[in-house]
C-alpha cells in the first residue's frame, strides 16, 4: 500500500470516534451494569430501543411451543438476553439451572467462556405472541480463536420439515448436522433478486436474514439432537469440521 | 472486583472505546451496535479477574474480545428470519468518516479489512494479527496481499475513469 493511501486510511479511521458525550454515557452504563453484576442481578444492556429483536442463537430450529399453539404457527422469534455473561463457570450455570447439561470443556480444547438465559417469545404472522419461554446458551472458546455456542431448550424442536445436511446415529439418538448459508440484508424493504427468491423456495439450507448493513453472506454449522426431552443445538460460524461437531454431540449424549 | 471504580473505568474507556468502535465498524460495517459492543467488552474486562503482563497484552485482549463480541452479535442476527420492526427511537451512532478509500476498504471481505485495519492502522505485524485472529501467518499475509491487490485494482480503475472524464471535458471545449 502506498504511503499516501496508508496516510489517507489512517486519517479516515482517526475520524471515527465516540464523542465525549457518548463516552460519558458509556461510563454511566458500564458502572451501573457493574454494580448490578456485583449484586447478582440480571442486566439487559440496551443503549437504545432495538428495532430488531436482539436474538441470541436459539436452537437453530423453528420451535412450536407446545400443543396449545397448534392452531397457529410461530413464524417470528424474538429473544433477548444480557449483553454479558450471567454465568462465568459451567458449574454455576448448572447449579442455577438445576441441571448437569453444560460441561466445563467440550471437544478438543473448547473451554466454557460464559453463559446466559435467553428469553424467547414466538409470534405468529400477525405478530401475536404465541408463547414465551426461557432457554439457556453457553459459549465455548478455543485458544485458536474459534468458538461454539451450545443452546438448550425445554421446548420441542421442529426443523420445519427440512432435510438435514447429514444425520448420524450416536448413542441411539439421531443427531442432525446442518450447513446453512445466510444472506444478511439490511431490512425487509430490500428488494430480493429473483434468483435469491427462488433459492429461498428451493434450498432448505439457504436463508435470508436481516439486520446487517449492506449485504454479506455467512455460513453456519450446527448439530442438534433431543436428549431426555431437551433440545440441544451446537452451532458455530467458524470453520469447525462436521466430524468435530458430531464428536461434541457424542460427548454431550454420553455424559 | 478489581478495576471496577469510576476513575479506572473512565481511564479505560478513554484509552480503548475508540479502538473498539473502529474494530466494530470494520467487522460489522456499521456503528449502530458499537456502543453495545463497547459495554460488553468493558464489562467483561472489569468483572473478571484478568491480569495483563503489560499494556500490549491488555490491548491485544481488548481487540480479541471485541472481535468475539462482533461475531456474537452477527450470530444473533442470523436467527431472525423475520424482523419485528418496533417503532424505536435510537440514540445517534457515531458517523463513519466520509472517505472513498474507506468505502473501498469496507467493500473488501471481512478478514481482509480487519487485517488491513490491524496492520495499517494499529501497526500490528503479521504474526500478531495471526495471534489475534487465530489464523496462520501465511493466511494473514494472504489476506493483506489480496486486500491490497483488490484495492489497487479499484483505485487504479477510478483514477482511469476520472482521467477519461477529464479528457472528454477537454475535447468538448
Amino acid at each position: 500500500m502506498s504511503r499516501n493511501i496508508e496516510r489517507e486510511f489512517q486519517s479516515a479511521m482517526n475520524g471515527l470516534t465516540f464523542s465525549s458525550h457518548d463516552k460519558k454515557r458509556l461510563l454511566k452504563n458500564v458502572m451501573s451494569a457493574g454494580e448490578k453484576h456485583s449484586k447478582g442481578e440480571v442486566i439487559i444492556m440496551k443503549t437504545k430501543s432495538i428495532p430488531k429483536a436482539a436474538a441470541i442463537a436459539l436452537a437453530g430450529v423453528v420451535v412450536t411451543g407446545g400443543t396449545a399453539l397448534a392452531a397457529s404457527r410461530i413464524l417470528t422469534y424474538e429473544a433477548s438476553s444480557p449483553a454479558y455473561y450471567e454465568y462465568n463457570t459451567a458449574a454455576d450455570m448448572n447449579a442455577e439451572e438445576g441441571t448437569q447439561v453444560f460441561p466445563e470443556t467440550l471437544g478438543a480444547g473448547y473451554v466454557f467462556d460464559g453463559g446466559n438465559d435467553v428469553y424467547v417469545s414466538g409470534k405468529d404472522e400477525a405478530g401475536n405472541t404465541l408463547g414465551k419461554w426461557t432457554d439457556q446458551r453457553a459459549e465455548y472458546h478455543h485458544a485458536d480463536g474459534t468458538s461454539v455456542s451450545l443452546s438448550v431448550s425445554g421446548q420441542p424442536a421442529d426443523d420445519n420439515g427440512r432435510a438435514p445436511t447429514e444425520t448420524r446415529e450416536i448413542a441411539e439418538t439421531t443427531v442432525a448436522y446442518n450447513y446453512d448459508e445466510y444472506l444478511l440484508l439490511p431490512d425487509e424493504s430490500a428488494t430480493l433478486d429473483p434468483a435469491v427468491k427462488e433459492r429461498m423456495e428451493t434450498d432448505d439450507h439457504f436463508f435470508v436474514s436481516y439486520g446487517g448493513e449492506g449485504q454479506e453472506t455467512y455460513f453456519f454449522r450446527s448439530v442438534s439432537f433431543v436428549k431426555d426431552g431437551i433440545s440441544y443445538n451446537l452451532n458455530t460460524m467458524d470453520e469447525i469440521p462436521e466430524d468435530e461437531l458430531f464428536s461434541m454431540a457424542e460427548e454431550l449424549l454420553t455424559r | 472486583m478489581p478495576h471496577m471504580d469510576s476513575r479506572n473505568t473512565e481511564h479505560l474507556i478513554n484509552i480503548y472505546a475508540d479502538t473498539i468502535l473502529r474494530i466494530s465498524y470494520m467487522y460489522l460495517r456499521q456503528t449502530h451496535d458499537a456502543e453495545d459492543i463497547c459495554q460488553t467488552v468493558f464489562l467483561k474486562l472489569l468483572t473478571r479477574d484478568i491480569h495483563f503482563e503489560n499494556l500490549t497484552h491488555e490491548k491485544a485482549w481488548i481487540i480479541r474480545t471485541t472481535i468475539n463480541a462482533c461475531k456474537d452479535h452477527l450470530r444473533t442476527a442470523f436467527w431472525k428470519r423475520h424482523i419485528a420492526l418496533d417503532a424505536a427511537g435510537e440514540l445517534p451512532a457515531p458517523e463513519p468518516p466520509q472517505s472513498e478509500l474507506l468505502d473501498q476498504v469496507m467493500a473488501l471481505p471481512k478478514n481482509y479489512r480487519i487485517s488491513i485495519y490491524l496492520h495499517y492502522y494499529e501497526g500490528y505485524p503479521v504474526q500478531d494479527i495471526a495471534a489475534v485472529l487465530g489464523k496462520s501467518e501465511n493466511t494473514v499475509s494472504a489476506y493483506l496481499s489480496r486486500g491490497r491487490k483488490k484495492l489497487k485494482a479499484v483505485l487504479e480503475n477510478d483514477t482511469e475513469t476520472e482521467a477519461k472524464g477529464a479528457m472528454c471535458y477537454v475535447q468538448k471545449y
